[in-house]
C-alpha cells in the first residue's frame, strides 16, 4: 500500500466533481417525487413543498457525509 | 446526415420484430447493438487474455493485467485490499463497459452515421447501470452484514430515517443523470460542429470528449465503489 496517496488524490478529485451534481439531483428528486405524490393523493401543493425541503436537506446531508466520512473512528 | 434533425433527433429502431405469440414489438435500437458489440469485444478479449496465461504477460494479457491491476489497486485504496478482491470484478466490469461505451462515439466517422450514438448517450442504458449499482449496494450490504445492514438508515439518529432513505434513492438518479448528461452534451456539441464544419473544427471538442469519457467512467465507478464500501463496512 505504498502508492495509496496517489489513489487518495484521485478519489478526492472524483468525489468533489460529483458533489455539485449530487446536490442538484437531490433537490430535483425531492421536487419531482413530491409533485408525483401530490398528483397521486390530490394534496397539491403540500407534499411538493415538504418533499422539496426534505430533498434539499438530504442533499446537504450527503455533502456533509462527503466532507466527514464516518468510516474512520467509530 | 439527414435533414430531420441530424443524428440526434428521435431515431427509429433498427429492427422491430414482433414477440411471438403476442402483439407487442421488441424494438432494437442502434445503441443497443453498439452495446452488444462492446460486450462481445470485452468478453472475447477477456477470454483470449486468460486462455493460456503466461508468467511474463505479453500482448493482450498484458493489457488486461495492467487494467485490472490498476483498478483493483484503486479500489483497494477505497475499501481495503480484501473487499477490493471481492467487489472488484463487478466494479471493473462497470468501468470498462462505460469507458468503451463513451469512447465508441469517438470512432472516426462515427458522428456521420445516422442514428449512431454511444450507448451511454441514452438514459435507458445509464439508468439500467445505476439500478444495477443500486441493487448491488443492497445485495452486497445484506450479504456482508445481514439484517444489520438496515441499521444505517437510522444512523446517526433515528429521526434522520427519511433523509437517509431519500439520500439512498437519489443515488441511482444522480448516477444515471450525471453519466447521461455529460455524454449527451459532449456528443451533441461534436455532432453539431461536425454538421457545420466536418473537417478539423470538431477536433478540440473530441479531445475534450476523450477527457469527459474517461472522467465520467471513473466518477461512476468511484461513486459505486464508495457506496458499496459504505454498505459493507464492518464497525469495529
Amino acid at each position: 500500500m505504498t502508492d495509496d496517496n496517489g489513489y487518495q488524490g484521485y478519489k478526492g478529485l472524483g468525489l468533489i466533481m460529483s458533489a455539485g451534481f449530487t446536490m442538484a439531483a437531490s433537490v430535483l428528486f425531492g421536487y419531482f417525487a413530491g409533485s408525483w405524490l401530490d398528483k397521486y393523493f390530490g394534496t397539491k401543493p403540500w407534499l411538493t413543498l415538504i418533499m422539496f425541503i426534505l430533498g434539499t436537506a438530504a442533499g446537504l446531508k450527503s455533502l456533509y457525509n462527503l466532507a466527514f466520512p464516518k468510516n474512520e473512528g467509530d | 446526415m439527414s435533414a430531420e434533425g441530424g443524428h440526434h433527433g428521435p431515431i427509429d429502431p433498427l429492427f422491430n420484430p414482433v414477440i411471438p405469440g403476442t402483439e407487442y414489438h421488441l424494438p432494437i435500437y442502434n445503441f443497443v447493438i453498439t452495446s452488444w458489440v462492446i460486450i462481445l469485444i470485452l468478453t472475447i478479449t477477456a477470454i483470449l487474455a486468460t486462455k493460456n496465461m503466461k508468467r511474463f504477460p505479453k500482448g493482450i494479457q498484458n493489457v488486461w493485467e495492467y487494467a485490472v491491476e490498476g483498478l483493483f489497486g484503486f479500489y483497494g485504496g477505497i475499501m481495503g485490499e480484501e473487499r477490493a478482491r471481492k467487489y472488484g470484478p463487478f466494479l471493473t466490469t462497470c468501468f470498462l463497459y462505460i469507458l468503451l461505451c463513451n469512447y465508441s462515439g469517438l470512432i472516426p466517422g462515427a458522428a456521420m452515421i445516422k442514428g449512431f450514438v454511444p450507448p451511454t448517450n441514452n438514459i435507458s442504458i445509464t439508468a439500467g447501470m445505476s439500478i444495477m449499482v443500486f441493487l448491488s449496494i443492497f445485495y452486497f450490504g445484506i450479504r456482508a452484514k445481514g439484517i444489520g445492514f438496515f441499521k444505517h438508515f437510522f444512523q446517526p439518529m433515528a429521526f434522520l430515517f427519511i433523509l437517509n432513505v431519500i439520500e439512498e434513492l437519489v443515488r441511482p438518479v444522480s448516477l444515471s443523470l450525471r453519466l447521461y448528461g455529460n455524454i449527451y452534451g459532449e456528443e451533441m456539441i461534436i455532432g453539431k460542429l461536425a454538421e457545420m464544419v466536418p473537417f478539423l473544427v470538431p477536433l478540440p471538442m473530441m479531445v475534450l470528449g476523450v477527457l469527459t469519457g474517461g472522467i465520467q467512467a471513473f466518477v461512476f465507478t468511484l461513486l459505486a465503489s464508495t457506496y458499496i464500501a459504505g454498505a459493507t463496512e464492518e464497525h469495529h
